[in-house]
């Protein structure tokens, strides 16, 4: 059970929300989770913690490199210790790992670049390269306002340390968090639709009045319980026998679909309106989208639990009272 | 020890001593064990039903004299005054067991009938009947909906007049499940035409075997007959049947209803459990020659994805109602999500089985999904009806505006 009270995490998500609503460079960002006292919160509870960072930061669709932080702190007693900052560089989906991937925000010239690498045997193993060895150039496709670039690099790299479970580890909390993010961007659009569809009217009734239009809206709020209760679902998944990255991919699949219910339904509701750049819609849809897509889109990794549960994979349920 | 552990251990021993333990976990559930049966509803030939009524009763009937007849009642009654988590704690170890479902008897009348007895009966009402219902004796149903009166359940126009003191019913009610093996119903009666609708209605308790009750089946379209019509027809019942006060019925049927919330979405018995369970489907897909179609591993991952969902909800909403909360609006996402989950797995088996769905060829799990795929459209319209169950997440949960009423 959780380290926090219910009076203590409503407190500490209002505080947050303020947070980002402030804006966030990082040190802005960084100073003011000081400010909060972020570390005992965190050592309070990190699920709690994590859930509620990452939802406030997708709900601000605030953009930043705290999942960084998520990913490097399982490989802590992997990674030689850091003289410096570091980032990460996360895969690209049909990329080679390693010399392209995305960083999640600006670096300086000396940061450490941490990127994963397969040789040609398939062993996984960690790299440390300094930011200068990459070239990066802004992602501005879908979603331009996401502050995330390409890096690439022709440098070759020296493995530092054998992967082993530590990508699984990594990466199974990287995708809690950004599960946490997508269900922030999912809340936040569905309170846009909501607003709408109750203040505009036609035929002389409130939008939301119509069952057509309110019953798109409940499917969303279903859809977001599913995911967060996933997500809980999967924070207390026992880590054992790979248990932890089993139920991680799990809640991202379901945070992307629900994500893609969500968005669907906003769009539709919100009409002519939520076509238009003027509608702040398009901004939760391509965020949601770009959010999915991290460390694995729902569509890729369903197939990989359905293989894996084909295989016989049998994850234990949580069902501890 | 704690509490529940010490519960824990009487469980145990009350279903060592009384029924046979499955071997091996939940190796029962596995791909071509026992039958396949895949339905909620039953699709029995009378004479199957009445046996498995039989036991169902019988079953009730052990659990009650071994102390487990109702978990959370009052002592008074055989009850044990223990809390919803103890009675969930029960379940799941009496899963393990090869013991007859009761669902019949206790989904209804017990999980929702009686404790609105409990709440709104009079004395020597509730004395008579609660350790009958608990007991296995008196089967309850729920004589609520009528042809006009579905959804929209205030406008019942079954009329109740008061005559000395009995009251005489006379009226129409439908889609009541049970009701040809039960004993007693619940019956929400007009007693009051001229206030707003929900301000007019008295709940009763009607002894079936009275003169001028009436019940006929209704066949459904995946071959069962869980479902009648009763006719009611000046039916005496007594001034100490009534439920709550005159023309305070509406609150006596919330209670009902209130219960049946908190109970459909949490009730995966029997075939349902087994169909629900991902190695089951796993097997599926390899049994119908599907194990390298990526759509349909996608698919599996889906449910799967749903269903850890909805598993951890409905722990989370124990634990809430163990807290003290009242059932609030987490228990219609529990309901939504269980219709969906159950129809898109019904869909799956479906498109996986192919032809061998329409036409019994004798293959174990192909002909058998024909009973989830014919029921599952009930999934999505009974205990509320996923379009009632929408609107009150639109209003209490997203505060939308309200619908117009009609004047």
């Amino acid at each position: 059970m959780s380290g926090l009270d219910l009076d203590t995490i409503t407190e500490v998500t209002a505080s947050v929300r303020e947070v980002f609503a402030a804006g966030t460079g990082a040190a802005v960002l960084a100073k003011a989770l000081d400010e909060l006292g972020w570390t005992e919160v965190v050592e309070a509870d990190p699920a709690i913690a994590t859930t509620i960072l990452f939802s406030e930061q997708g709900r601000a669709l605030a953009s930043s490199r705290l999942l960084d932080d998520v990913v490097l702190n399982q490989l802590g007693s992997v990674l030689p210790a850091a003289s410096g900052s570091r980032a990460v560089l996360y895969p690209r989906t049909g990329a080679t790992p390693g010399t392209v991937g995305i960083l999640l925000g600006a670096v300086e010239d000396d940061t450490e670049i941490v990127s994963m690498a397969m040789d040609e045997n398939g062993n996984a193993s960690w790299c440390l390269r300094p930011a200068s060895d990459f070239t990066t150039e802004a992602i501005t496709g879908f979603d331009p306002t996401c502050g995330w670039s390409l890096a690439r690099t022709s440098t070759a790299a020296t493995a530092v340390a054998a992967a082993g479970t530590s990508w699984d580890d990594a990466r199974a909390a990287g995708r809690l968090a950004i599960t946490a993010e997508i269900i922030g961007v999912c809340a936040s659009a569905l309170e846009l639709a909501v607003s709408h569809t109750s203040a505009r009217h036609q035929y002389g009734r409130a939008l939301a009045s119509f069952q057509a239009v309110r019953h798109q809206l409940s499917e969303s709020h279903a859809a977001i319980e599913s995911a967060r209760n996933t997500l809980a679902a999967a924070y207390a998944a026992s880590p054992e026998h790979g248990g932890g990255a089993w139920a991680a991919k799990v809640a991202k699949v379901r945070a992307g679909q629900t994500q893609a219910i969500v968005m669907r339904r906003g769009i539709q509701v919100l009409g002519a309106m939520g076509l238009t750049l003027e509608s702040e819609m398009h901004r939760y849809v391509t965020r949601a989208a770009a959010l999915d897509a991290l460390l694995g889109g729902h569509a890729e990794l369903a197939v990989e639990i359905g293989t894996e549960l084909l295989g016989g994979a049998a994850p234990a349920r949580v069902v501890t009272i | 020890m704690n509490d529940i552990e010490t519960f824990t251990a009487e469980v145990r021993a009350f279903l060592d001593a009384n029924a046979q333990r499955f071997p091996g976990g939940e190796a029962h559930l596995a791909w071509g064990k026992g039958d396949d049966h895949t339905g909620y509803f039953s699709d029995d030939t009378a004479e199957v039903e009445a046996a498995k009524f039989a036991a169902a009763r019988s079953w009730q009937r052990t659990r009650y004299e071994g102390g487990f007849g109702w978990i959370t009642g009052p002592s008074s009654y055989g009850g044990r005054e223990l809390s919803p988590v103890h009675d969930l704690v029960y379940d799941l170890l009496e899963a393990e067991y090869d013991v007859p479902d009761t669902g019949v008897i206790s989904l209804i009348g017990l999980g929702m009938i009686g404790p609105t007895i409990l709440a709104h009966g009079q004395q020597a009402i509730k004395d008579r009947y609660l350790p009958a219902m608990y007991r296995g004796d008196a089967i309850a149903c729920q004589l609520f909906s009528e042809p006009a009166a579905g959804s929209d359940l205030a406008g019942v126009t079954t009329k109740a007049v008061q005559d000395g003191d009995v009251w005489r019913l006379t009226g129409q009610k439908v889609w009541t499940s049970v009701a040809h093996q039960a004993q007693l119903g619940m019956a929400l009666c007009r007693t009051n035409p001229d206030v707003p609708k929900h301000k007019g209605i008295t709940a009763f308790l009607v002894d079936l075997a009275s003169p001028g009750v009436e019940i006929r089946p209704l066949r459904q379209m995946n071959g069962g007959a869980e479902f009648n019509e009763v006719f009611l027809t000046d039916v005496v019942v007594p001034d100490d049947h009534r439920l709550g006060e005159i023309d305070g019925g509406w609150r006596v049927a919330l209670t009902t209803l209130m219960n049946e919330r908190a109970s459909v979405g949490g009730e995966n018995e029997g075939a349902l459990a087994r169909v629900l369970s991902d190695g089951f489907l796993a097997s599926l897909l390899h049994e119908t020659g599907h194990g390298a179609d990526p759509a349909a591993r996608r698919r599996l991952a889906e449910i799967t994805a749903d269903l850890t969902a909805a598993d951890y909800l409905n722990r989370q909403t124990v634990r809430r109602l163990v807290g003290g909360a009242e059932p609030g609006p987490e228990a219609s996402v529990s309901k939504m999500m269980w219709a969906q989950n159950l129809t898109r797995v019904a869909h799956l088996a479906a498109e996986l089985v192919g032809p061998r769905l329409t036409a019994d060829t004798g293959a174990w799990g192909t002909y058998s999904w024909t009973e989830l795929l014919l029921g599952s459209p009930a999934f999505r319209i009974l205990g509320g009806t996923e379009e009632i169950l929408k609107n009150i997440l639109g209003e209490r949960v997203l505060g939308l505006p309200k619908e117009p009423v009609a004047p």
